[in-house]
């Protein structure tokens, strides 16, 4: 038993193994409901079939070798990728400034701005995609209506209807609902900034931008990197959003990975190759997320 | 007295639940999956309050989805899961799904007695697949396009007999009502464009082509390579480049455009008769006539081929009461509830015995008449191909209305999918 381990009491710690036999049941929820599914998932990457169908035929990397050569997995990653580069530039970037503003730019109503950049944050994401659905349409939509009353011609088929526009609308919506998630998280990182660092940069006539690039930027270094992690692993795995806003459409202009392994599942029926994209899909949100502990750990050390 | 423990409150307690939610040792519990809206679920909760009454032994539980959801969710449910013991499904490939895994029962053995004889053998047959009677029917509908009679006899216009009448209509209702939409279509759900695709295919290419293609049993090189298609495609584009459709019409879903027409905003709309409950309810019941799709001069395809799509009921093959779901089928397609299905949904019966009791308007007299009579009909796509190229088809007619792809272009990818399809099937 070492020092560190020995209570103020002078009474017996925990019994060893106590905190494994704590977090067991943790463990198997996601050996059962997270580990066991990808290793299927993996597994049937290298079959065919189909969801009602009885037969399951191993292809080998046939799936794999498909996808590479399949327009519509390349276009959906590239959409998934815009939707992450916009995210990131618009989420964290917009969430940063506005938090900066909260933190140290405004006194008087505060909490009120805050309350609204962060409420779209509180709606579900199927309620927030029908709403603006309709924000949208191109017959009976705000946005259509208000281009129409100023004279401002939009483009063909509506702003969701457009292969040209639909991405960018899109993105508007996700950036509307999450700003105020980064928002959040980087006002609490600004707030552990010491404020003796904004005392001292006063005192040597750093004030505003100059503090806000020299101080408060340095500071949260650390939390822009984990904020910039969570939005680029929720650009690739965005659904819902796009599933009910566009189902992938028109056409395919804004299919991305989680719509079109939906749409191989249970549409087309094709379970393998749904599965093959699923797991390159797991990869990329593996990789990052592996990135993300890092940049943690070394936050951490960093911090002793 | 002695004092009752904790642990024997709790065995009490656990015991009394489990005594309440046990059924009866009697009662025969199945599930019923339908599809549909409010209306729908209203009366499929009547089919089942009133074959209840018929059957107090026996415990219907309803679930109802919308329609595109309902068309994931059954395949996902029927591949893994709990699954319902009787469906809603359409005729065609997604019956056949179901048959060729051994899904669903053969319910030829169960018809003595309730549906033999009073479902014609034509209806019966298009549940026939892979050697066995998948399901029956429950309603029959036709797609047409309705137009507003008042508008009509307002600037003087009578219903197309041809493509090219029906193309000049709509340069004319935009010069005499600007404000008009010739033809409303919502196609964010693209089955809606699937049903215009399917009527140009069967007007420009030859049935026998069009039945090897469909069923993938011409040569591969071959499948989907008549030009006909390619027309076909072309003249839904010079529909809607001839102003017919309302602007943006992949962001508008079908329940609008169709109240767009009920409305008065649009002068017609192409819509199946499940659409005469709707319209009627929307306000303009008594307002509207059919016309059929007309026909194109100089197509090579059948100009008389009218649209078809029967719909039905399956059971699935691991039910553990397989008569009591035969039952509850027989009490779908009996006279009474048929009477009742036309009544609240107006939903056309498959039943002779119910046909002759309705009290029905004199359009859908009309249409009746009109099924009847039609020497040929043509099933939806997406109800009548592989499941690949269904989606192929579906996700080119956007791209075709949105001007991103040529009608050629569109093709190729049918054909590369059905190609694809042809040789997983070993066809």
């Amino acid at each position: 038993m070492t020092q560190a381990s020995v209570p103020p009491d002078g009474k017996a710690g925990p019994r060893p193994g106590a905190g494994h036999l704590l977090v067991l049941p943790a463990c198997l929820v996601f050996g059962g409901f997270v580990l066991w599914p990808m290793l299927l998932t993996i597994r049937d990457s290298f079959y065919s079939f189909s969801l009602v169908g009885s037969v399951q035929r191993f292809v080998g990397g046939a799936n794999y070798a498909a996808m590479l050569q399949d327009p519509v997995f390349w276009l959906a990653l590239r959409n998934n990728v815009f939707i992450l580069v916009g995210s990131v530039v618009i989420q964290v970037g917009l969430g940063t400034v506005i938090a900066a503003i909260l933190d140290r730019g405004i006194k008087r109503g505060s909490v009120v701005l805050r309350t609204i950049v962060f409420a779209p944050m509180v709606m579900s994401m199927v309620a927030v995609s029908l709403l603006w659905s309709a924000i949208y349409h191109p017959l009976f939509g705000l946005i259509p209506a208000a281009a129409r009353s100023i004279g401002l011609e939009l483009p063909a088929g509506g702003l969701l209807g457009n292969p040209a526009t639909v991405n960018w609308a899109i993105l508007a919506v996700a950036c509307w609902q999450y700003t105020g998630f980064i928002m959040v998280i980087m006002l609490a990182g600004m707030q552990a900034i010491p404020e003796e660092l904004y005392q001292a940069a006063r005192l040597d006539g750093a004030r505003g931008l100059r503090a806000f690039l020299h101080i408060t930027l340095p500071g949260v270094r650390n939390v822009l990197i984990v904020a910039t992690l969570i939005t680029m692993i929720g650009a690739f795995k965005v659904f819902d959003l796009v599933y009910v806003l566009t189902g992938g459409g028109p056409g395919n202009a804004s299919q991305v990975l989680g719509t079109y392994i939906y749409e191989n599942a249970f549409t087309v029926g094709q379970m393998g190759y749904a599965s093959a994209m699923a797991v390159v899909l797991m990869a990329l949100a593996v990789g990052l997320g592996l990135v993300q502990l890092r940049v943690s750990r070394s936050t951490a050390a960093g911090g002793r | 007295m002695a004092k009752i423990g904790k642990t024997s409150v709790f065995a009490a307690a656990a015991a009394a639940a489990l005594l309440q939610a046990a059924p009866s040792g009697a009662e025969t519990q199945i599930i019923f999956w339908n599809q549909g809206d409010a209306s729908v679920r209203d009366f499929s909760q009547l089919i089942v309050d009133t074959f209840r009454q018929k059957r107090p032994d026996v415990s219907v539980t309803l679930e109802i989805y919308p329609n595109e959801p309902y068309k994931t969710a059954i395949q996902v449910v029927m591949g893994a899961g709990r699954q319902p013991d009787v469906f809603f499904n359409w005729a065609g490939e997604d019956a056949a799904r179901f048959a060729r895994a051994g899904r669903v029962l053969d319910l030829a053995p169960f018809a003595a007695g309730r549906w033999e004889g009073a479902i014609s053998p034509a209806l019966l047959e298009t549940y026939f697949v892979e050697g066995i009677q998948s399901g029956v029917p429950i309603s029959q509908h036709t797609s047409l396009f309705y137009y507003n009679t008042a508008f009509f006899a307002e600037h003087g216009l009578t219903p197309p007999a041809t493509m090219d009448e029906l193309i000049g209509m709509c340069g004319r209702i935009r010069e005499v009502a600007p404000g008009t939409i010739p033809i409303a279509l919502g196609a964010r759900e693209p089955w809606t464009i699937n049903h215009y695709i399917t009527m140009m295919f069967a007007r420009f290419v030859p049935d026998e082509v069009r039945a090897a293609d469909y069923g993938l049993t011409a040569p591969a090189e071959t499948l989907f390579t008549h030009p006909g298609y390619v027309k076909g495609l072309a003249q839904l584009k010079a529909i809607q480049d001839a102003g017919c459709f309302n602007d943006g019409v992949n962001s508008v879903s079908p329940e609008e455009a169709r109240s767009l027409f009920a409305v008065g905003a649009a002068a017609m709309t192409f819509c199946g008769t499940w659409c005469l409950g709707p319209i009627d309810r929307e306000g303009l019941e008594g307002g509207y006539a059919v016309f059929p799709m007309p026909r194109i001069e100089g197509a090579e395809g059948d100009q008389e081929a009218i649209f078809s799509v029967v719909t039905g009921l399956q059971i699935s093959a691991a039910t553990r009461a397989p008569e009591v779901a035969a039952d509850l089928i027989a009490h779908y397609v009996s006279p009474e509830m048929q009477a009742e299905m036309f009544n609240r949904l107006r939903r056309l019966p498959v039943t002779a015995a119910a046909l002759e009791t309705l009290e029905v308007s004199p359009v859908v007299a009309g249409i009746i008449e009109f099924m009847a009579a039609a020497p040929s009909s043509v099933m939806p796509l997406d109800v009548e191909l592989e499941a690949s190229v269904s989606q192929a088809v579906l996700t080119g007619g956007q791209e075709l209305l949105n001007g991103t792809r040529a009608p050629a272009d569109i093709m190729a990818a049918i054909a590369a999918a059905a190609r694809t399809a042809k040789a997983e099937l070993g066809r």
